[in-house]
Order: structure tokens, then sequence, then C-alpha cells
């Protein structure tokens, strides 16, 4: 059992990401204040629009508490938003942490968001654990995608409308999914577990 | 690649779900959180639940049961039906829906469109739609398309989606539980006017009814009678799809 803090980013909701860590047998708390006490890990889950989520952030006195976290390599997992504030700046007027190199471009399609199931194909040089994922489908909502400057952060790429993007990231303790694995079935669940128990 | 999204819906009535003909006529078809997990189970990508009694007969949705199949459940689910204010989304999006679906209370009331998608962000935000062939092109209906609107379909998608619709659930009342297929028509000039993803509803009887649109790129296909009244299984489905070469995933 892991303790498991969620960082409420503000939007969207978080109702079937707790039920999902805490399926998984998994101790949940939210992150409302640096005074929360210890976790094995941070999750930032999070969809819709990156405008306003830093600002909210710091408001609510999460943001210095969360640089701190980044600091000490403690391991995070972002979700969608949650991944895509790692990044510089996004197109859509929000402005990410920018403790990764790159851009949080729109994705070029014809039709938005990119909605439902796809598949992940696993970057040769990605993470050992991801492997076993490799062209297995997962649940996707999301309108913009991250645009890393190093490469070698990506751990997976999909394919939608007219271009490729990154599906998972994975650098050093931070461990991002553009889709959504508590929506993802039993093969989510099972990503999910795996990751949380990289520690 | 994007797999086509078979979609069940449960219509639910007094906690129970049922299934009528032309949105007429019900008939008790189950436990909803059951059979909700069962549908999961037989590898549905998606859940639509919606109370039916909640507009018309002005009965909440029952947030006891969202929350106990959100528990259960590993895959998105949408909850419509009966939701009037901002605070009602609100309420069902906390019990664990991750979208909620509007009809009748955005006809009345659009700015609850942009309410809830500021909130929630647009992804959250199904805007439903009832819609017939009239004299004049398309109508839109409301309260479970029974009341005519005044109001010409591809204005109202227009309208909803510069409010904030990330999806639309549209649904032919001519179509609804004949199980002759869908309303391909209508979905066209629908597509034609919007960029958000459109889940198709209404008709569907066969197969062939589903691989009908899925060859046409329409790829998010609800069912509803088809599956109640127990003629086939999403399993079925799927496999049949699969092996005339759609993507489809299979759980």
């Amino acid at each position: 059992m892991m303790r498991i803090a969620v960082v409420p980013l503000g939007v969207g909701n978080l109702g079937s990401l707790t039920a999902s860590l805490k399926r998984l047998g998994h101790q949940v708390t939210l992150w409302e204040n640096s005074a929360t006490g210890r976790a094995d890990w941070l999750v930032l889950p999070g969809v819709g629009s990156l405008a306003g989520v830093a600002d909210s952030l710091q408001k609510r006195d999460l943001l210095e508490p969360l640089c701190d976290w980044r600091r000490a390599g403690a391991p995070m997992l972002g979700i969608c938003l949650g991944m895509q504030l790692w990044f510089g700046l996004g197109e859509e007027g929000g402005t990410g942490l920018a403790w990764l190199s790159g851009t949080i471009p729109r994705l070029d399609a014809n039709i938005l968001p990119h909605m439902g199931w796809n598949d992940i194909a696993v970057d040769a040089r990605g993470p050992a654990w991801l492997r076993p994922y490799d062209g297995q489908c997962f649940y996707f909502v999301h309108s913009y995608g991250v645009n890393p400057e190093d490469p070698r952060v990506i751990g997976a790429r999909t394919q939608y409308g007219r271009e490729e993007f990154p599906s998972v990231i994975a650098a050093d303790a931070l461990i991002g999914m553009q889709f959504h694995p508590e929506l993802s079935g039993d093969m989510g669940e099972s990503l999910l577990s795996d990751v949380l128990s990289l520690t | 690649m994007l797999r086509a999204r078979i979609i069940p819906c449960l219509d639910v009535r007094n906690g129970r779900t049922v299934k009528g003909i032309g949105f007429q006529d019900m008939v008790d078809s189950g436990d909803p959180v059951e059979q909700a997990v069962r549908y999961a189970e037989a590898g549905a990508d998606e859940l639509v639940w919606l109370d039916i009694a909640a507009t018309v007969e002005n009965q909440p949705v029952s947030l006891h049961q969202i929350s106990q199949v959100r528990s259960r459940l590993k895959i998105p689910l949408t909850v419509g039906g009966g939701v009037r204010a901002a605070a009602d989304a609100d309420r069902l999006l906390y019990q664990g829906a991750d979208k909620v679906s509007i009809n009748t209370a955005a006809l009345v009331q659009p700015t609850l469109i942009e309410d809830v998608a500021k909130r929630w962000g647009s992804q959250c935000m199904v805007v439903a739609v009832d819609a017939k062939r009239t004299r004049h092109g398309y109508g839109v209906f409301s309260h479970g398309g029974r009341r005519p609107t005044g109001r010409e379909l591809g204005e109202w998608i227009t309208e909803a989606e510069e409010r904030g619709a990330g999806e639309f659930l549209l649904t032919s009342i001519d179509h609804d539980g004949s199980q002759r297929g869908y309303d391909l028509e209508m979905v066209e000039y629908v597509r034609s006017r919007t960029k958000r993803p459109i889940i198709v509803s209404g008709g569907a009887g066969t197969v062939d009814h589903l691989a009908d649109m899925l060859s046409r790129g329409h790829t998010a296909l609800l069912l509803a009678s088809i599956l109640h009244q127990g003629q086939t299984t999403i399993s079925a489905l799927k496999r049949e799809l699969g092996q005339r070469g759609f993507a489809v995933r299979v759980p």
C-alpha cells in the first residue's frame, strides 16, 4: 500500500481517480496544504484548460510545496493536464511551470477534443516498466499535447489526426500520461499499479 | 488509431433501467448499477446513464447510485437527466460522473452550458440533443422528446458549441427504439456543423447498422434497446466489427 496525495489543480473532477487508487488498495489523501503529512507519491490529475492553474496553485499555497517536492526528486505522476503543467508555454494562454522544456501545442485534427480509446507505441528508449503496454489502448480526452525539447523524456507516442504526440513522459521522478489510466479499464489500472510500485 | 466507441445507454427511472420505443412505453429491464458493471466487463468503451424521469417527473437523480457505480466502474461515465443548474452538475461530478449531459435545461437556459464548461472544462459538458424531421428541416425537442422548442438543429448545435459544449449526444426521435438503423442523414448534417465529437443515438438494431456508421467515419455509437432486450451482447458486436476490419478495442 502506498500513501498517495492527490493535488487538486482546481480543474476536472477527482472521483474516478480516487476510486481507482482505492480499488488498488492505496491510501488516498488530498494534498490541500503542505501540512497534510508524508506521502509516497504526488498525483496531479486534471482535464481542461491550463489557463489559471499555476495561479490557482499559488493562491492556495500549493505552488511552493509542489516545487520543493520536485526539487527533492520525489516521485510525481501527472495525468493529462497534470503532466502538461510541467512544460512551458501553452497555446491557449496558460503557462506551465517550465520544469521541462517544451511547448503545449493544440492537436492538429479535424475533431477535438481527441476523445476515446487509442493505442500507445512505446519508444525504443522507453522505460522497461512501460514495454508490456506497447500497442495497448487507453482513454484520452484532450485538445492539447506536449512537445518536449528533449526527445529522451518521451516514453510513448500516440497518433491522432495529422500528427503523433507524446502520450507518456518519463523524466526521472516525473512520470506523465496524456491519457487517463483511471478511466482505461483493467489495462489502465494495471499500468497505474505498476507505476505506483516503482518507488 | 482512435477506436470505435461503443456506448451502452442506461435509461433509468426510479432507480431501475427501462427502455421504451419512440420515448414511450417503458419496460423495466434491471438494476442499473449491476447492468453498468456487466456492460463494462463485456467491453463497453464508455457508459451513458440517463435519468429519464428526472426532467419529466421532477425526480432527482439518485446520487447514491452514481457513487456506487463509480466505485466499481473503470471506464468513463456520463450522467444526465434533471440537471437544471450548475450545482446539479457539481453534485454529479463530485459523486464520480466524468461528464454531465444536459438537454432540456440547456434549451431553457443556454448559459448553463457556459457555467458548467467554465467550472469543469468543456470536455465534461455533453449537450444532448433530441431532434426530428419536421416540415422545416430538423427541429429540436425538449422534455424527453415531447415538446417542440422551435429551434433548428444546426443552429442549436452551433450555439451550444460556442457556449462550451465539448461533445454532443445526438438522438433521432424518429429512429429511437425502432432498431431500423441510425439516422445517417441527421448525423451527417450535424457533423457538417460542429468540430466536436458526436455520440450517435437512436435506431441501432443490428451489427450492420453499427458497421454502416463506422464505415462513414462516425465512431461513437450509443446502444440501448438492442442490448436491454438481450438480442446481442457488446462483446459479440465488437467481435463481429473487429472481424469486419473496424478498429475496436478488445479489453
